[in-house]
């Protein structure tokens, strides 16, 4: 296939000089070199001339048809491994009626014309991929489909309403045919409809399918390049010494020793601490060890993990602020309450690529390559530090080694333009584990009460749930509503089982530390809370886990439509062998629906886990199997939290490093996942991260079952007295 | 590699052999399973080459 074209493999590609106007919708089709460009159009000049056929380049649009009749899919989204290639060139290519064989996809540059409508700028996040994308993308398959017929239908002298497209070709009932390559310059002079017909998905013959990923190929040869991957002619590696207590200032530095290592350049103080810049890795790494830092360390040295925990369980005894408040529960009629408190640790995304940039300043711009996951915010903030205009700095997103949100944020971008300005020479930064591990940019920590009232029959009558936990909308800077970080109660305030009187309330607490999404964003703590509770409620009522959840989903049919999928799926009636039980966990989540159930057993205070059976609503599907590997994912990644993920300080320092002190789950470890994806005519719903809320309180939830201990802090590893 | 290697010296490896052998070999994807379905494969492969 094309090589994925995320890194100039020319590195004298000159920032564009014309950025003019940045936006306009489908207003016209540009022929390049005999193919048809679609898309939104954007009037800059290509990177570098057109001059052959087989090559034609021209970024800022959606799909390009080659005369050849290759169809280029440019996606303007991260790909972090979870495939998002492969899903929207799907989209493209079923209105498009394309050669699937014929499909190849491509990284689109920075530029507005890719900004997720969801959220208003390239990013990807929030499992607002395919939600975001799924009409744009079809519509401009079918907008293409609708001119290379157009394109056809005069030569033939016959009624383009009487031709149709099918496998790349455009055919007319009297025999003739044409393919797209050599309708492409034609179709490339006509006018671009604004109304293209969409297919009717029961006409669905690439959406719905488990297509292979087309960027696989590349990434099992070694070939794909990757942020880290990145090289300049006369680039050189700096690592950043950052202060180790949070919130510390920069007070002195001796660079004497670091400059004695040979192959070490330049030692200088950047915003974010004191960078070495060498020759290649191992220098800098040498010379930022021997570098010689006094930090202020005053204002965190006094954090430590049990104070926060205080801290964050004495806030949930307060009021908070309300986020909903139905009925009222202190007035209902209640003939028993149940009250639990949760506590759950910082989290780190430990991304198995390095956070890293590269970034070079030229006299008439800047150019930077960065594994991001949101580009579109990135370039006014890096234009800024670069002292460029954003028109004059290129933002090249690259493949990325796993993302979970650790890439929203753009702290090793900012470092590396701000050196490659401070040495004058093309500069990769790269963040060791360590360096990234300790750098926070943390789930946030959290507590939450949560306070039942019970009537008849065990049923729940009110409930008030309360959680504690720092603001990652405040860390990122953007606004709140009515006084409320939306991430921070999501998947609580959402509570979906018939209980009358709902209070849910957020306690805000800050202590320094940057707290950031990470893969299931709210849900990840929230839903443990959630279902935990709910799991308590029902053994208080004596009543079945399952049949007591089921029994309260009367006003959420494809909630219960995965419950029962999933109780069904994991033959949940079905005694289990001694030692072992079961136990289940629910959510909707990003617009999808998903209940896990997990098989547990428990040995010397350890819990294995033998099986995790998960049903998913996620609306209509486009790759089955994207979708299956997302969520068996999803579920690895919530079991690695689950059992060990666990971000301690002390004196203000991170106690974690690496992935000997921060355990993710092994092979020997690793359950299997059976995944079954219910039907549905519903818009897709995001599939990226639902796997992972419903796991934490399923397996605590069959630990209960099995122990009679309820785990109401996670780790559960780190919990003593599990029998 | 490590799975190369295991292949090299065991053409028909079980479950838990190959769970031993790629015990080192972190994966922050959760894609274990396929991982290890994969080994199996190419040790089939291997055998019917051989």
């Amino acid at each position: 296939m094309t090589p994925l074209r995320n890194c100039a493999k020319d590195p004298d590609v000159k920032p564009r000089a014309d950025n003019g106007p940045r936006r306009g919708f489908l207003k016209t089709a540009g022929a390049l070199g005999g193919g048809l460009v679609l898309g939104f159009f954007v009037p800059v000049k290509p990177a570098r001339a057109v001059t052959d056929v087989a090559t034609v380049f021209q970024p800022n649009a959606f799909l390009r048809v080659g005369s050849d009749g290759t169809v280029t899919v440019i996606v303007g989204l991260a790909e972090m491994g979870q495939g998002i290639l492969t899903g929207i060139a799907q989209l493209v290519a079923e209105e498009l009626e394309a050669d699937w064989s014929k499909v190849r996809v491509e990284l689109a540059p920075t530029d507005p014309a890719y900004k997720n409508p969801v959220f208003g700028f390239q990013g990807t996040g929030g499992s607002f991929s395919t939600r975001g994308h799924w009409e744009p993308m079809r519509r401009a398959g079918a907008t293409a489909r609708e001119m290379l017929i157009s394109a056809a239908a005069p030569t033939w002298k016959v009624d383009p309403a009487s031709c149709r497209a099918e496998q790349g070709r455009v055919v007319h009932p009297s025999g003739r045919q044409a393919s797209y390559g050599e309708l492409a310059a034609k179709a490339a002079t006509l006018p671009v409809p604004v109304d293209a017909r969409l297919k009717d998905p029961k006409d669905f013959r690439i959406i719905g399918k488990a297509l292979k990923q087309l960027d696989s190929p590349e990434k099992i040869r070694g070939a794909a390049k990757f942020g880290i991957d990145v090289r300049l002619p006369g680039m050189l590696v700096c690592l950043v010494a950052r202060p180790a207590v949070v919130g510390s200032k920069l007070v002195s530095f001796d660079a004497a020793k670091a400059k004695q290592i040979p192959g070490v350049r330049h030692v200088v103080p950047i915003n974010s601490g004191v960078a070495v810049v060498a020759d290649g890795f191992w220098a800098a790494k040498l010379g930022r060890d021997a570098l010689q830092v006094t930090w202020d360390e005053a204002t965190g040295a006094h954090l430590s993990s049990a104070g926060i925990r205080a801290a964050l369980v004495d806030l949930t005894a307060k009021p908070g602020i309300a986020a909903r408040n139905d009925g009222d529960v202190d007035s209902a009629n209640a003939k028993s309450v149940v009250e639990a408190i949760y506590e759950v640790p910082y989290l780190a995304h430990a991304c198995m690529e390095p956070m890293n940039c590269t970034a070079v300043l030229k006299s008439d711009g800047a150019e930077v390559w960065a594994p991001t996951e949101s580009p579109g915010l990135d370039r006014d903030v890096l234009a800024k530090v670069a002292g460029v205009d954003p028109a004059r700095l290129t933002l090249h997103t690259t493949l990325m080694g796993c993302g979970f949100g650790r890439r929203f944020a753009r702290d090793f971008s900012i470092d590396a333009v701000e050196v490659a300005k401070a040495v004058a020479a093309p500069v990769q930064v790269i963040y060791s584990r360590e360096d990234d591990m300790k750098g926070q940019y943390y789930r946030p920590a959290a507590a939450a009460m949560l306070r039942a009232g019970l009537g008849d029959a065990g049923r729940p009558v009110s409930l008030l749930a309360r959680t504690a936990c720092s603001s990652i909308l405040r860390a990122a800077g953007w606004p709140l509503k009515n006084g409320i970080d939306g991430v921070a109660v999501d998947g609580l305030k959402e509570w979906p089982y018939d209980t009358g009187n709902v209070r849910v309330e957020w306690a805000p607490y800050e202590n320094g530390i940057v707290v950031w999404w990470w893969r299931s964003e709210g849900p990840s703590q929230n839903v443990y809370f959630a279902e935990s509770f709910i799991d308590e409620l029902a053994y208080a009522a004596g009543r079945d886990p399952f049949e007591y959840r089921r029994a309260l989903l009367t006003h959420s049919p494809r909630l219960r439509g995965v419950l029962e999928a999933a109780a069904d799926k994991s033959d949940w009636r079905k005694p289990l062998p001694t030692g072992r039980a079961r136990g289940i966990a629910a959510c909707e989540c990003f617009g999808s629906f998903v209940a896990q159930v997990a098989e547990v057993s428990v040995s010397a205070g350890r819990p294995r886990i033998h099986r995790v059976v998960c049903a998913v609503d996620c609306g209509q599907i486009v790759n089955p199997e994207a979708i299956k590997r997302q969520i068996e994912g999803g579920v690895i990644f919530g079991l690695s939290a689950a059992l060990y993920g666990n971000i301690s300080l002390k004196d203000g320092r991170v106690e974690q490093g690496n992935f000997d002190d921060y355990r993710v789950l092994r092979m020997e470890e690793a359950p299997p996942v059976d995944v079954h994806i219910l039907a549905s005519s519903d818009k897709p719903g995001g599939v990226g991260e639902i796997g992972t809320p419903p796991t934490a309180p399923a397996v605590c939830n069959a630990i209960f079952a099995l122990t009679g201990k309820r785990v109401r802090k996670l780790p559960i590893a780190a919990l003593e007295g599990t029998a | 590699m490590t799975a190369a290697a295991l292949l090299v010296k065991n053409r028909q490896p079980t479950d838990a052999e190959i769970d031993r052998a790629m015990s080192p070999v972190l994966c922050r994807c959760g894609a274990y399973g396929r991982i290890r379905a994969a080994i199996h494969d190419a040790a089939a492969q291997l055998r019917q080459g051989s």
